[in-house]
């Protein structure tokens, strides 16, 4: 990983999600619903793609091997042996 | 992804068999890393998880998995949660898949249905005769 050492996982996640939903989120769900939008927080930047490591994959090539911002959009997730996930200090 | 960037291989064997233990579809996968270092691991297969694979950070960590990022997802209850994403391969006899692998604090191993379909699997199970099997699809 390169570019974006300064950024710590939780701005990433914050950064992102502030980006995405004020910005992003409306429009990409009208047109791209379920797919992958990966998301160079600093440079507001990102990639869609229906396959998830094809998106980080395009994002890489364009933005640099930094780590992204990763959300599907418009899609609640079903890990459905997930509700045992909690709060703790990776969960950001 | 380029060849020589790809940091881990999980392997899955053709035609596998698996256990029904406890009412539960295991399949024994094997993961590798950057390490060369391989290491069987049981999954379970969850028909309900419409993700690639989830694994605990105890495994992701010896297996030195190279981070893509962090992915926000809404759960089935309605709570927002994050994880980390990192990026690896999948081998069927020696044909290998690039996905990427969730990984999280539970202790479990989840081998989700986007990544069965990505590998053209079709997921047998008969719960009656605890049969469970994971074989190429037709």
């Amino acid at each position: 990983m390169a570019d974006n050492k300064s950024l710590s996982l939780e701005e990433i996640t914050k950064l992102g999600e502030r980006f995405y939903t004020e910005e992003l989120k409306n429009s990409l769900e009208k047109q791209y619903m379920g797919q992958y939008v990966v998301i160079d927080v600093q440079e507001k930047k990102y990639k869609i793609n229906p396959d998830r490591l094809a998106a980080i994959q395009e994002a890489t090539k364009e933005f640099g091997d930094k780590l992204f911002y990763i959300i599907q959009i418009g899609s609640t997730k079903n890990p459905s042996l997930n509700y045992t996930e909690k709060k703790y200090a990776w969960n950001f | 992804m380029e060849a020589q960037k790809i940091q881990a291989l999980i392997i899955l064997k053709k035609n596998m068999l698996g256990t029904f233990n406890n009412d539960q579809p295991v399949i024994e996968i094997e993961v590798k890393g950057i390490t060369g270092i391989s290491k069987k691991i049981n999954a379970l297969v969850d028909s309900g998880f419409n993700g690639y694979i989830q694994i605990p950070f105890v495994e992701a960590f010896p297996l030195g998995l190279v981070l893509a990022g962090v992915e926000a997802s809404t759960l089935a209850d309605g709570s927002n949660s994050s994880h980390l994403v990192c990026k690896g391969q999948v081998c069927v006899e020696g044909k290998c898949v690039d996905t990427t692998i969730d990984i999280h604090h539970a202790n479990i191993v989840l081998l989700g249905t986007k990544l069965l379909k990505e590998l053209k699997k079709t997921f047998v199970l008969d719960a009656s005769i605890g049969k469970v099997e994971i074989i190429d699809s037709k």
